[in-house]
C-alpha cells in the first residue's frame, strides 16, 4: 500500500486511558494519516456510522456504557459493514473476540499488548483486504452481468430454434395419410430441435404417388437449412413428368452448386403407381428400403448409385419393383438401422427387418407400434441421431 | 510478592509518546480514580452487576497502562466475580479501595518526581 494515505477511523472506547494511548500511537503512524473520530457509548457509534461522517475503518472496544459487549458486537457489526472492524480488547476476552470475527470483524487486539506498529500492521492489513473484498464484488457482479446477457442471448437462441423446429416440422406431412391404393405413415424423432433428416409425400396430377427421404450429414441448423434446400429441389424435379433418374440428376446438380463438395446428401426417391402397383425406385448413397412382403418375407431395395452433391455425371439408375396388396416398404435413415442397444450392438439391417416383420399393426398404430419395438431394442442406451422413417402399404 | 508498580510501562509509553503522554496519562487516571471508586460503590449497593463488572474492567484496562500491576489484577477479579453475578463482595471491595488509594499516593509520588 502507497504511503501517507488520509484514513478516517472511528474510535470507540469509553475508558479514557485506553482512548488517550490508542489516539497517541495512531497521531504517530508511519504510513497512514489518522483522521480520528470518537465515540464513548454505543449511541453514538450509531449515530456517526449512520451519519455521510467519512469512515474507512472502526476501532470498537466492546465494554460500552449503554451495551454489554454481545449487543455491542451484532448491533455495530452490521451498521459498520462493509468498512472493516477491529476489536480492541482485554486478553482474557479471548472467547468474545473469536466471535467477533465469526460475525464478521476483521481482527482483534489485546489491548497493552500491541504497538504502534502492530496496531498500524493490522489497519492497513484491514483495509487491503476490505479493498480487495470490494474488487472481488465488483467482479463477482460483472460476472453475474455477463451470466445473465449469455442467458438472455440462450433464451433468444433457444426462442429461435423453437421456431425453426416448427418450420423444419411445418415442411413434412403431420399424420397418417390414406392415399387411392395406398396408406402412408411416418416416425419421426428428431435427436435435437431441428433435424438434418426430412421426409415428404406428393400426389402428382395424373395420381402416381411420390415419396421421399432424405439425410444431411450432420446435425443442427446448418444441417436442418440444408433439408430445405433439397427440398425445394425435390419438390421442383421431382413432381413432373420427366423419368426419375433425370429427375435425380438436376436434383444433384443443383444441390451440387449449394453443398461446393463440403457436404453432401443421401435420399431415397420413389414413385408407386396406384395402377400398376408399381413403386419405381433410386437410391442415392442412402440406406437400402426396406420391402416386408405380405407373406413376411424381407426385401431390400437398392439401385446404387452416390448421394447428392458429390459428383456431376454420374448416372441414378432406376428400378422398377412390382408390389402386392399388404405389402409394406419402409424408408428410413441410418439412425434407425444404426441404433445401438445396451450391449453397444446394432440393429443393423437384418435387425430392422426382423422388427419390421413383426410390426403386425395397420394404419396409425403402426408407427407407435414401430417405436414400442425400437424402444424395447435400445434399452437405456442414449439415442445419438434422429430417427426418421415414412412407410407405405400397398391396398 | 508483586510490586504494586512497574515503572518500565511508563518508560516505554514516554519512549513512544513522550513526557507529555506520559503525565497526561497519570492525570487522567488520576482523576478518574474517585469516580471510578464511587461508580464501583453505587453499583454494588443496588447490585447492577453491569455497571460494575464495566467499570472493573475499565479500570482493569486503565491501571494496565500506568503499570499498576496489583491494581488491575484486583479490577480483573472485580469484572470476574462481578460477571458471575457474586455478590459477596465486600473484601474485595474494601482490598480494591485500600489499593487505588496506595497505588494513586505511590504514582503521585513517582511521578511527581
Amino acid at each position: 500500500m502507497p504511503g501517507n494515505q488520509n484514513r478516517h477511523i472511528l474510535l470507540v472506547e469509553d475508558t479514557p486511558e485506553d482512548a488517550l494511548m490508542i489516539s497517541m500511537l495512531l497521531g504517530n503512524f508511519q504510513f497512514l494519516q489518522v483522521e480520528l473520530s470518537q465515540a464513548t457509548t454505543r449511541a453514538e457509534a450509531e449515530n456517526f456510522l449512520k451519519s455521510d461522517s467519512p469512515c474507512d475503518l472502526i476501532l470498537l472496544d466492546l465494554s460500552l456504557p449503554d451495551s454489554r459487549p454481545e449487543e455491542t458486537l451484532t448491533e455495530l457489526l452490521p451498521l459498520a459493514a462493509p468498512r472493516p472492524v477491529i476489536l480492541l480488547t482485554a486478553s482474557e476476552d479471548e472467547d468474545i473476540a473469536l466471535k467477533a470475527i465469526q460475525l464478521g470483524a476483521q481482527d482483534f487486539l489485546f489491548k497493552g499488548q500491541f504497538s504502534r506498529v502492530r496496531l498500524e500492521h493490522a489497519i492497513l492489513y484491514a483495509l487491503e483486504r476490505q479493498q480487495n473484498v470490494k474488487e472481488l464484488e465488483v467482479m463477482r457482479q460483472a460476472l453475474q452481468l455477463s451470466n445473465e446477457l449469455q442467458k438472455q442471448t440462450l433464451n433468444a437462441l433457444n426462442q429461435e430454434l423453437d421456431l425453426a423446429r416448427s418450420i423444419q416440422r411445418s415442411l413434412m406431412p403431420e399424420a397418417f395419410m390414406e392415399l387411392p391404393g395406398l396408406s402412408i405413415g411416418f416416425l419421426f424423432l428428431p435427436c435435437g430441435q431441428v433435424s438434418g433428416d426430412l421426409f415428404d409425400v406428393t400426389q402428382l396430377a395424373d395420381g402416381r404417388t411420390v415419396v421421399y427421404i432424405i439425410d444431411v450429414v450432420g446435425h443442427g441448423m446448418p444441417a436442418a437449412l440444408m433439408t430445405t434446400m433439397a427440398k425445394l429441389s425435390l419438390t421442383k424435379h421431382l413432381n413432373t413428368e420427366i423419368p426419375l433418374g433425370e429427375s435425380m440428376l438436376r436434383v444433384n446438380s443443383d444441390l451440387r452448386a449449394v453443398l461446393k463438395k463440403s457436404r453432401y446428401i443421401t435420399a431415397f426417391c420413389g414413385i408407386y403407381t396406384a395402377d400398376t402397383k408399381t413403386f419405381s425406385y433410386c437410391q442415392a448413397g442412402h440406406p437400402p428400403a426396406c420391402l416386408i412382403r405380405n407373406d413376411s418375407t424381407a426385401e431390400w431395395l437398392e439401385s446404387g448409385a452416390p448421394p447428392f452433391g458429390l459428383f456431376d455425371e454420374l448416372p441414378f439408375p432406376v428400378i422398377d419393383c412390382q408390389l402386392n396388396p399388404g405389402d409394406r416398404v419402409h424408408l428410413y435413415t441410418d439412425g434407425i438401422s444404426e441404433l445401438q442397444n445396451d450391449d453397444g450392438k446394432m440393429l443393423g439391417n437384418t435387425g430392422l427387418a426382423d422388427l419390421l416383420r413383426h410390426c403386425q399393426n395397420a394404419g396409425d398404430e403402426y408407427s407407435m407400434h414401430l417405436l414400442d419395438h425400437l424402444s424395447e431394442f435400445q434399452g437405456f442406451t442414449p439415442r445419438q441421431d434422429d430417427l426418421t422413417m415414412l412407410y407405405f402399404e400397398v391396398k | 510478592m508483586i510490586p504494586r508498580l512497574d515503572p518500565a510501562r511508563l518508560d516505554e509509553i514516554e519512549r513512544t509518546g513522550g513526557k507529555e503522554l506520559r503525565r497526561e496519562l497519570v492525570a487522567t487516571f488520576l482523576q478518574n480514580i474517585n469516580p471510578r471508586l464511587s461508580a464501583i460503590s453505587e453499583a454494588y449497593a443496588s447490585q447492577d452487576f453491569i455497571t460494575l463488572a464495566r467499570t472493573a474492567h475499565s479500570l482493569k484496562s486503565a491501571a494496565r497502562w500506568v503499570g499498576a500491576i496489583q491494581l488491575a489484577e484486583i479490577a480483573r477479579e472485580l469484572e470476574h466475580r462481578a460477571e458471575q453475578k457474586d455478590f459477596d463482595l465486600p473484601e474485595l471491595l474494601a482490598t480494591l479501595s485500600r489499593e487505588l488509594a496506595d497505588t494513586s499516593t505511590a504514582l503521585a509520588e513517582s511521578e511527581g518526581r
